[in-house]
C-alpha cells in the first residue's frame, strides 16, 4: 500500500494538477458552459420541457387519457387568456382577422404559401411583412413566448393522440431492424408512450453535448495525469534502482494500481463538480420517470428511468476512463521521452473522442449509432467492456515482457 | 556465497561476456577492466537486470532469478548512471526506495537518518536534490544502496565525478562496510581498489583473465618494470606505462622483458602497471 | 549551415514523428473516404472539359451541343445553368453587417462603426465582381456547397490542425533534444553555445513547413483528382453556386476581397497556413525556452491557446479588444473557413493576413525576449 501511495504522490504533482484544472476550465467554458447557461433558452424545446415538468409534478410518471385531456383543457384555457392579452397589443393582426392562436396558425402555417397569404391581403407585401414581424413578437420574449407555448401544446396533443400511429410508422420503416421492431411493439403493447419524461430535444441539444464534452474533459484529464508517470521514470533511469529493489519488476503492477486509483479519484472529482453544476438545472424532477414519452420519437432499447440513465452514463465514463488508463499506462512505459509520449497520446486521444462520440450519442436508445449498426441491446456497455479487456490484455502483455526483458 | 557459473551474455552476434565463472564470498572484489569490457554487463546480471544467455548465477546454491525478491532483498546496488527525482529531498528519496525495498516505516525513518549521517548529508536531509553537487548525489546513492543492510553490495563506477577528498572518504566507507558482506566494486580507476580490494577480477576479450589478490596479480610483471629519465635512449623493445615529473625531469615507467642498459632503475610493479600492460592492445 | 543541417537531421531522424505523420495520412484517408464524392459533381467537372467554366454564350452553346439527354445529371445541369444569375449584380452586402450588429447588440459602439466601414469597403469589391460577372462560373454547379464546405474546406481544416501539431512538436523536440540526451551542458558550452537555439528554431521551421507541404500534397492531390477539381480549377471561388450560410445573416454569396479562382484560393489558403504554422512554431519556441520540460511545455501551449479563446469571451462585444483576439493564431485557425472573405463579425478586412503577419511580428519579438532570458539563465 505504501508503494502505491508513493506512486500516487508522483502522479499528483502540483504542476500536473494545475494543468488539469486549467484545461478543464478551458474546455468547460468553451464547450460545456453554453449548455448550462442556455439550458432554458431553446424554443419550443423549453416549452415542452416546462409542460413535461408540470405534468410530472401533477400526475407523476404516467399520464392517462382522462388526465391528459384535463391537462390540455386547463392549459389551453390559460394560454388562450394569455394570448388574447398579448395579441391585443398587435393591432396589425387583429385588424386582419387574427384573434386566436388558431387563426394565426392557420394564416401563417397551415396555408404557409406566401402567394396565398398575399392574396388574402390583396398583394400588400408591406402589410404581410408587418404581420410577420408581429407574429415573431408573439413567439418572442416580449410576450413570454406565448406563440411557442401554444404551438407546443398543440404538438403535444397531437403526439398523444397519434402516439401509437407514430410507433407503427417506425415499426414499418425499412430502417428499423428486427430487434428494434420487437422493442417498439413492446413499448406499444405496454403503452409506455403514456410515460412522462424529459423531452428528447432537451437531451439532444443540451444534456447529451454536456455529457459528451464532460467525457472529453475527463479523458483529457486522465491522459495528462497518468501519462508522465512511467516516462519520467524512464527519463531518470529510475528502473535500475526500482527493479533491483525487493519489489523489483512487480512494481509495475503497483504503479498501474496507483494509476487506476488516481483515475478513479479524478473522475469522481470531475463527476461531482460537473454533475453538481448540472444538478442546479433541476432535471432531477424526472429522476424516477421512464423514457418513451408520447412527445419523444426515439425509444430506449430497454426500460430504465432518467436517473438510471444518468447513472449508467456516469458508469460508462468511469469504465472508459479505466480503459484509457490502461492504454496510457502501456504507452507511457513504451515512451522514452516526452515528445514520443505526446506523439502517441494525440492519436489515442483522437480515437477516444470518436469512441465517446459514438457511445455518448443517446446511449441505450435506438438512435445510438452503435445500436443502429449492431441491434445489440447494451452495445455501449459491451464495447466499453471489450475495450477494458483490450486494455487488460495490453497491460498483461507488457507485464510479462517487462518480467523477462533486459534493463539497460 | 554468490556463484557465477559459466555465464555467457550475447546480444545477437555480439558476445559481451563469455563463459565467466566466479565465486564471491565475504570481502571486497574489484572488477577492473577498461570501458566496454563487460563489467557493467556482469553487474547487471548480478542484479537481475540482465538475464544470462547461458549459465546461471546462484546464491547459496539457488538461482537468483528463481529466488526473485528473496535475492533482491539482500542486495544493494548503486548504478553507474544514477537516476533520481530532482524535486525530492534525500530523505524523501530514501523513503521512496526504502518502501520499494520492503522496509517497515518505523525502521525506515531511523535507517534514513542514520545513513544520511553516515554519508555526511544530515544537514541537507530535507533539501531538494536538484541543488546537490555530483558528490552529494553520489553519497545519496551509496546511502540508498545500504538501506536494506545488504549482504551483497554492488557498486558500479561509484567514484566517477568525485574529488580526491571524497574518493578517499568513499574508500574508507567501503572498507568499513565490507566487514561481513560481499562488496563488488566495478571501476577502471585502479587506485580505487588497489588498497581495499581483497581480490581483483579482470576481463580481457570478454573473458575472465584473472581473479586473484592484487599482490599476486602484480607478480605477473615482477622484474619487468623499470623507470628512467632517459626513455629516448632505450633501444630494447619496451612498453611505456606512465610518466611523472620530478626535479625538472620526466621519469618514465616502462616494461621490458630484460633490463635495458643505461640509467635504469627496477621498480616494484603495481596494479596500474599490470592494467596498462594487459590492456595495451585495446585502444 | 552545417549546424543547421545537423539540427534538421536530429528532427528527421526521430522515428515517432514519422509514425505520427503516417497516422495523420491514415486519418486523412479516412476523411477522404468519407468526403463528399458525388457523381453529379464529377459529371459537371467532365462537362467543364468541353464547355469551360465561365457561364456565357459559349458555355451554353457547348452544353447544348453535348445533348446528353438520357443522363438526368445533364438535364439538371441544363436547368441550373439556365437559372443562374449574377449574384453580385445590384447586391448590397451592408445588410450582413447590420444583421451582425443587431445579433451582437453592439449598435452605437465603435466595433459597429468599424463593421459598417468594412462592409462599405466590401461593397466596392462586390460592385466590381458584379461588373465582371465573376459569379457566373460553374464550379461544381449545384454540388458546389457540399463539395467545397464538406470536402475541400474540411480537409484544409484537418491538414492545418495536423500541421500545427506536428510543427509545434518539432520545435519542442528540437529544443528539448539536448535535455533528453543529457548533452545540454556539453552543447551549450561550445562555441555556438546558446545561440544554437535559433538554429533549432530554423530547423524546426524548415522541417515543419516541409512536412506540412508533403502532407498537403499526399492528401490533397488524391482528393482533388478523385473529385474532379482539375477541370474546374479556373472557376471563381465566388461562383454563384458557392455561398456562406449562418443563422444570423442567412445564405449569401462567397464574397472575397480579391478575385480568386478555386486554384488560387487554395494556394492562398496554403500560403496563410504556412504563416500560421510559423506562428505556432514561434509560440512553441518561446514556451520551450521558458519551460524545459517538453511535456509541460506542450500542455501549456494548448492551454494558452484555449485561454485566449476563453479570455475573449469575457470581453464585451462592444470593446474593440474583443475583436483583436480574432487576429491571434488560434482564432485564425478556428476561422480558416472564412479566410479572404468578408470575415463575418470581424471588424477588419483581410483579417487573416493582418492576423498572421501581426502575430508573426509580435511572436518574433517574444522569441527575442525569450532568447535573451535563456541567454542569461543558469543552466544546471
Amino acid at each position: 500500500m505504501r508503494i502505491i501511495l508513493n506512486e500516487m504522490k508522483k502522479i499528483w504533482n502540483i504542476k500536473i494538477i494545475l494543468l488539469i484544472i486549467f484545461s478543464s476550465l478551458v474546455v468547460y467554458n468553451m464547450f460545456m458552459s453554453f449548455n448550462i447557461n442556455y439550458f432554458f433558452s431553446n424554443h419550443p424545446e423549453q416549452e415542452c420541457y416546462v409542460f413535461a415538468m408540470e405534468m410530472t409534478k401533477k400526475y407523476g410518471k404516467r399520464i392517462e387519457q382522462k388526465e391528459f385531456d384535463q391537462f390540455i383543457k386547463e392549459k389551453k384555457l390559460l394560454l388562450n387568456q394569455e394570448f388574447i392579452q398579448s395579441i391585443a397589443n398587435e393591432s396589425i393582426l387583429t385588424d386582419n382577422g387574427i384573434y386566436t392562436f388558431d387563426d394565426m396558425y392557420l394564416f401563417f402555417n397551415a396555408e404557409g404559401n406566401r402567394h396565398i397569404q398575399l392574396e388574402k391581403l390583396n398583394g400588400d407585401e408591406e402589410k404581410l411583412q408587418l404581420m410577420s414581424d408581429s407574429k415573431c413578437r408573439i413567439y418572442g420574449k416580449e410576450y413570454d413566448y406565448i406563440g411557442f407555448k401554444f404551438q407546443t401544446i398543440m404538438h403535444i396533443e397531437n403526439d398523444y393522440l397519434n402516439a401509437e400511429k407514430y410507433i407503427d410508422y417506425d415499426i414499418s420503416s425499412q430502417d428499423t431492424g428486427p430487434k428494434s421492431i420487437t422493442r417498439l411493439q413492446e413499448i406499444k403493447d405496454t403503452k409506455q408512450y403514456k410515460n412522462i419524461s424529459i423531452n428528447e430535444t432537451r437531451i439532444i441539444n443540451r444534456i447529451q453535448p454536456y455529457f459528451f464534452f464532460g467525457s472529453i474533459v475527463i479523458m483529457l484529464g486522465v491522459i495528462i495525469l497518468i501519462s508522465p508517470l512511467i516516462t519520467t521514470d524512464n527519463l531518470r533511469n529510475m528502473s535500475l534502482l526500482q527493479y533491483t529493489s525487493k519489489k523489483g519488476r512487480k512494481l509495475l503492477s503497483h504503479q498501474l494500481i496507483a494509476c487506476l486509483i488516481s483515475t478513479f479519484i479524478l473522475v469522481t472529482l470531475k463527476v461531482l463538480i460537473f454533475g453538481g453544476i448540472f444538478s442546479t438545472l433541476g432535471t432531477q424532477v424526472f429522476w424516477n420517470n421512464a423514457f418513451n414519452a408520447f412527445y419523444n420519437h426515439s425509444y430506449s432499447t430497454f426500460d430504465f428511468t432518467y436517473g438510471q440513465w444518468i447513472l449508467m452514463q456516469v458508469g460508462l465514463l468511469y469504465l472508459l476512463a479505466f480503459v484509457l488508463t490502461f492504454i496510457v499506462f502501456v504507452i507511457s512505459k513504451m515512451s522514452k521521452n516526452y515528445i514520443t509520449l505526446i506523439l502517441k497520446g494525440i492519436p489515442i486521444f483522437t480515437v477516444f473522442v470518436f469512441i465517446c462520440m459514438r457511445i455518448f450519442d443517446k446511449p441505450f436508445f435506438m438512435k445510438n449509432p452503435l445500436y443502429r449498426f449492431t441491434q445489440i441491446v447494451g452495445i455501449e456497455l459491451i464495447v466499453t467492456l471489450l475495450l477494458i479487456a483490450l486494455g487488460i490484455v495490453g497491460y498483461v502483455a507488457l507485464y510479462k515482457k517487462n518480467g523477462v526483458m533486459d534493463i539497460h | 556465497m554468490l556463484t557465477v557459473n559459466h555465464v555467457t551474455k550475447n546480444y545477437g552476434k555480439f558476445t559481451a561476456l563469455e563463459d565467466i565463472t566466479l565465486e564471491f564470498n565475504k570481502g571486497v572484489y574489484g572488477l577492473l577492466a577498461p570501458n566496454g569490457a563487460g563489467k557493467t554487463t556482469l553487474i547487471k546480471m548480478l542484479t537481475t537486470l540482465l538475464f544470462p544467455t547461458k549459465g546461471d548465477i546462484l546464491y547459496n546454491g539457488d538461482d537468483i532469478i528463481a529466488l526473485d525478491e528473496d535475492y533482491r532483498d539482500i542486495i544493494g546496488y548503486l548504478p553507474q548512471d544514477f537516476g533520481y527525482y530532482k524535486n525530492y529531498s534525500p530523505k524523501q528519496f530514501l523513503n521512496y526506495l526504502g518502501t520499494l525495498k520492503g522496509i517497515e516505516k518505523s525502521v525506515l525513518d531511523k535507517k534514513t537518518e542514520a545513513l544520511l549521517s553516515l554519508v555526511s548529508l544530515s544537514d541537507v536531509a530535507n533539501k531538494k536534490m536538484r541543488k546537490f553537487s555530483g558528490g552529494m548525489i553520489q553519497r545519496v546513492g551509496i546511502a540508498q544502496a545500504m538501506l536494506n543492510d545488504p549482504e551483497i553490495l554492488i557498486l558500479d563506477e561509484p567514484t566517477a565525478g568525485l574529488d580526491p577528498k571524497e574518493r578517499v572518504r568513499f574508500r574508507n566507507l567501503i572498507s568499513s562496510l565490507s566487514q561481513n558482506r560481499i562488496v563488488i566494486l566495478s571501476t577502471h580507476i585502479v587506485s580505487d581498489i588497489e588498497t581495499i580490494a581483497n581480490k581483483v577480477i579482470m576481463f580481457k576479450d570478454h573473458q575472465l583473465l584473472c581473479n586473484d589478490m592484487p599482490k599476486n596479480i602484480c607478480k605477473y610483471l615482477e622484474g619487468k618494470v623499470f623507470e628512467t629519465s632517459e626513455i629516448s635512449k632505450i633501444e630494447k623493445p619496451h612498453l611505456v606505462l606512465t610518466q611523472r615529473q620530478e626535479d625538472d625531469k620526466t621519469y618514465t615507467r616502462f616494461t621490458s622483458e630484460e633490463k635495458p642498459a643505461g640509467h635504469i632503475k627496477e621498480v616494484v610493479p603495481n596494479l596500474e602497471d599490470v592494467f596498462l600492460y594487459i590492456y595495451k592492445d585495446e585502444e | 549551415m552545417k549546424i543547421l543541417k545537423l539540427e534538421m537531421k536530429k528532427i528527421i531522424m526521430f522515428p515517432m514523428l514519422w509514425i505520427f505523420f503516417v497516422l495523420c495520412l491514415a486519418f486523412n484517408v479516412l476523411i477522404l473516404s468519407d468526403s463528399f464524392y458525388e457523381s453529379y459533381g464529377n459529371y459537371v467537372s467532365d462537362i467543364a472539359k468541353e464547355t469551360g467554366v465561365t457561364i456565357d454564350d459559349h458555355f451554353y452553346n457547348a452544353l447544348l451541343q453535348i445533348n446528353d439527354m438520357n443522363n438526368p445529371n445533364y438535364a439538371y445541369l441544363l436547368e441550373e445553368a439556365g437559372d443562374i444569375t449574377d449574384v453580385f449584380d445590384n447586391y448590397n452586402i451592408a445588410y450582413v453587417g447590420e444583421a451582425y450588429i443587431k445579433a451582437m447588440k453592439i449598435e452605437g459602439s465603435q466595433p459597429a462603426q468599424m463593421l459598417r466601414e468594412k462592409y462599405s469597403l466590401m461593397q466596392e469589391r462586390i460592385d466590381k465582381k458584379g461588373d465582371t460577372n465573376e459569379s457566373l462560373t460553374l464550379f461544381f454547379g449545384g454540388q458546389t456547397y457540399n463539395n467545397y464546405w464538406y470536402g475541400l474546406s474540411r480537409l484544409i481544416n484537418v491538414l492545418l490542425l495536423e500541421g500545427i501539431l506536428l510543427s509545434s512538436l518539432m520545435v519542442l523536440l528540437a529544443l528539448g533534444y539536448e535535455d533528453m540526451n543529457k548533452t545540454d551542458l556539453t552543447v551549450f558550452s561550445t562555441k555556438i553555445g546558446r545561440k544554437i537555439n535559433s538554429k533549432k528554431l530554423l530547423a524546426g521551421i524548415i522541417i515543419g513547413v516541409g512536412g506540412f507541404f508533403i502532407l498537403v500534397l499526399l492528401t490533397l492531390i488524391p482528393y482533388l483528382l478523385l473529385n474532379g477539381y482539375p477541370h474546374i480549377w479556373h472557376s471563381s471561388i465566388s461562383s454563384g453556386f458557392n455561398y456562406i450560410s449562418d443563422s444570423i445573416a442567412g445564405a449569401r454569396p462567397f464574397a472575397t476581397w480579391q478575385s480568386f479562382t478555386v486554384l488560387t484560393y487554395m494556394l492562398a489558403s496554403i500560403g496563410v497556413s504556412v504563416l500560421l504554422l510559423i506562428c505556432f512554431m514561434l509560440m512553441s519556441y518561446c514556451i520551450g525556452l521558458l519551460i524545459r520540460n517538453s511535456y509541460i511545455g506542450f500542455l501549456v501551449l494548448i492551454i494558452l491557446n484555449g485561454l485566449i479563446v476563453l479570455v475573449q469571451t469575457c470581453i464585451p462585444l462592444t470593446n474593440v479588444i474583443h475583436y483583436v483576439f480574432y487576429l491571434t493564431p488560434v482564432y485564425l485557425y478556428l476561422l480558416n473557413s472564412y479566410w479572404f472573405t468578408d470575415g463575418v463579425s470581424i471588424i477588419w478586412s483581410y483579417f487573416e493576413l493582418r492576423g498572421a503577419v501581426g502575430s508573426l511580428l509580435i511572436l518574433s519579438a517574444f522569441c527575442l525576449l525569450a532568447g535573451r532570458y535563456f541567454k542569461s539563465k543558469n543552466l544546471t
